[in-house]
């Protein structure tokens, strides 16, 4: 492994000689496009025959100047750090400036590429650091040039370019910064993504596998003979199991609220009879009702518009809610379970009704936040993530979830969701 | 009847054996705590079931799957942690039979594998006319399928598909239905084996699977093959 990192480490090395790659390939390449950009300026304003004659000194400059950089370079490595070879952009920029007429040179324009290029490579204050620079290079050069400052214009010219600069050098530096907090917010957001992903993973990996065993294990002592005999040892083996079922649906919740909040939970909607799914979510309650004594009234009209849901989902935030109302609602109480249609709103509505110890209002919006579990603390109510969830997965849903309730008088959790239009059906994969 | 499970947890092998001893003595179970030996297992002792868990050390249950239908049509029932759709989606994708989210119960485990088994063996041979519609052609007695001529291969749950379709052509099947009688009625909410299989048999019977001509949605309700 080592000696392959290392190979891989003089590969790099024996790319970063020139030609090279990164800033210098970058600086190449800008400075040849700066060539042109500064022919073509040249052409402006100019007769036909004058091109070539403006055109060729300006090509043969530039072209000689990364000649002797590329010579440079090779000779002294230390100037192809960025700010030197800047520097050494600008220097020469000014030289062309002053070889061609002062502040009509067509060179200007290298002013602007070596700012660009500060732009990429630093900070704000540096890019401006370099664009007075520049200017300052650019007003030497005409002045140092007898025919630059030969006109009544020319002081206004510098002015302006001098501006030019300045403005040029702000606005890509910035533009580049919001671009690299962008990035990077970007980079810390995958990341933390994966981070949660790989979490998941290994908390699912680290509880569900011995969940397995001890589920598995169970259920196949339960159905063993050797239990007839001893009714103790039955009733110990039904607490593990009601204990590991308590594990599991927690294990199960934490998960599902990671997921959620990580927007990774999708939804398998698919064409659903909402009261054969509620008929359904009542029956597999009817242990845990029964043990209450409560009397439950199932008022789910048949013949409804089905509703484009996941059923899971769906099931386990009646499932929540249901088990709620008949864990919270003293023994011999009066639970109900209602659907309705919603026309103006194509929706069907769920709700489920008690005449339990109701909801102070100061609570009925915080029941639905995570881990909240209620003022008065019960032994059955869990770690507070039932209603939270459930109301995520409604709101996945594009539904939503209410509370009514009367304290001393019972509540009325109603959850409503849209019947979902066809198109969102999808293709089938 | 032989098993083989496929999981790194020593403990999980364990209660799967104990579970298959418990609910069906006459069953062998083997087992391997990696792809490689997995595929090995495989090759030499022809397995009737494998239960293959997704998170295996280097080769994941994935790569092992594809591996294994390169070779074999064995019936596969993917054991996993990973309880997504897409998970689940993916390994019915690459030719799992059945996916199974830990933690399981031992009887949940046991009734996937009859079930599995079950689909496995094929509906019995009909003796009933071929049936024919534009470039299909059915034949019931051999359970043989032909698109323009050309022998097509169907895996045993595909035909099974195809089976109920074509028998109830011109008339929509409801996704329910459908995956009561193909998959079993326990399997009446995983949409996603439907939408996966029907894909696949658009894409083996169908000139353009985009735009499919034989195999119909009928949107929010289910499926339905063109009349003759």
């Amino acid at each position: 492994m080592n000696a392959s990192r290392s190979e891989t480490r003089t590969a790099r090395d024996v790319t970063a000689v020139w030609p090279g790659s990164g800033i210098d390939r970058v600086l190449l390449a800008l400075r040849w496009l700066t060539l042109a950009l500064a022919v073509g300026l040249s052409f402006i304003g100019r007769s036909t025959e004058g091109m070539f004659v403006a055109a060729l000194p300006l090509a043969a400059g530039v072209a000689a100047y990364n000649l002797v950089i590329l010579f440079v370079h090779r000779l002294l490595p230390w100037l192809r750090r960025p700010l030197n070879v800047m520097a050494l952009d600008g220097l020469a920029a000014t030289l062309a400036v002053y070889l061609n007429g002062g502040y009509h040179s067509a060179f200007f324009v290298l002013y602007i590429f070596v700012l660009i290029v500060a732009a990429f490579r630093f900070s704000v204050t540096s890019s401006l650091f370099m664009a007075n620079l520049s200017g300052f290079l650019y007003i030497a050069a005409c002045l140092l040039n007898p025919a630059g400052l030969n006109a009544p214009e020319a002081s206004y010219i510098l002015g302006t370019k001098l501006i030019l600069l300045l403005v040029i050098a702000l606005l890509s530096s910035l533009l580049l910064e919001q671009l690299r907090v962008e990035q990077q917010a970007t980079a810390r957001e995958r990341a933390l993504l994966e981070a949660q992903s790989s979490f998941i993973s290994a908390v699912s990996h680290e509880l569900r596998t011995p969940l397995t065993c001890i589920k598995t294990s169970i259920e196949l002592l339960q159905t063993s003979e050797l239990l007839d005999a001893d009714e103790n040892l039955r009733e110990l083996l039904q607490t593990i199991a009601d204990d590991t079922a308590r594990l599991e649906k927690l294990v199960t919740n934490l998960l599902q609220v990671i997921r959620l909040e990580a927007g990774q939970l999708e939804l398998t909607r698919q064409p659903t009879d909402l009261a054969v799914l509620l008929r359904r979510t009542a029956a597999s309650l009817e242990p845990l009702r029964m043990s209450k004594a409560h009397s439950l009234e199932l008022d789910l009209p048949e013949g409804l518009p089905r509703a484009w849901v996941d059923r899971e989902r769906i099931e386990q935030v009646t499932a929540n809610v249901l088990s709620n109302a008949i864990k919270f609602t003293p023994p011999g109480g009066h639970i109900q379970l209602v659907l309705r249609y919603v026309p103006h709103e194509q929706a069907l509505s769920v709700a489920v009704s008690d005449n339990g110890p109701g909801i102070a209002p100061d609570e009925r919006e915080r029941i639905f936040e995570k881990f909240y579990t209620g003022r008065k603390q019960r032994t059955s109510a869990g770690v507070g993530l039932g209603l939270y969830i459930a109301r995520q997965l409604i709101e996945l849903h594009g539904g939503r979830i209410t509370l009514e309730s009367t304290p001393g008088e019972g509540s009325t959790f109603t959850f409503i969701v849209p019947l979902g239009a066809e198109a969102d059906e999808g293709t089938d994969r | 009847m032989k098993v083989l499970i496929v999981d790194e947890e020593p403990d999980v092998i364990k209660v799967v054996r104990a579970t298959f001893r418990a609910q069906e003595p006459g069953w062998e179970v083997l087992s391997a705590a990696g792809g490689e030996e997995a595929l090995d297992l495989i090759e030499q002792e022809q397995p009737n079931l494998v239960l293959l868990d997704v998170g295996l050390p280097g080769m994941d249950g994935f790569d092992v799957l594809k591996e294994i239908r390169l070779f074999s049509d064995v019936p596969v029932i993917m054991l996993t942690v990973r309880d997504d759709e897409v998970s689940k989606v993916s390994a019915l994708e690459l030719g799992a039979d059945d996916y199974v989210t830990k933690p399981f119960g031992a009887l949940e485990l046991v009734a996937r594998a009859r079930a599995v088994l079950r689909r496995a063996e094929g509906l019995p041979l009909t003796h009933e006319e071929p049936f024919v519609c534009g470039d299909i052609q059915v034949d019931f007695d051999t359970r043989q399928v032909r698109v323009r001529g050309q022998p097509v291969e169907l895996t045993n749950t595909e035909y099974r598909l195809l089976y109920h379709l074509v028998r109830n052509a011109g008339r929509p099947l409801s996704h329910e239905a459908l995956l009561a009688r193909v998959w079993g009625r326990e399997y009446t909410d995983e949409i996603n084996y439907l939408k996966v299989y029907i894909s696949r048999l658009r894409t083996k019977l169908e000139p353009d699977p985009q735009h499919p001509h034989y195999v119909r949605t009928e949107y929010g309700f289910g499926y339905s093959f063109r009349a003759p």
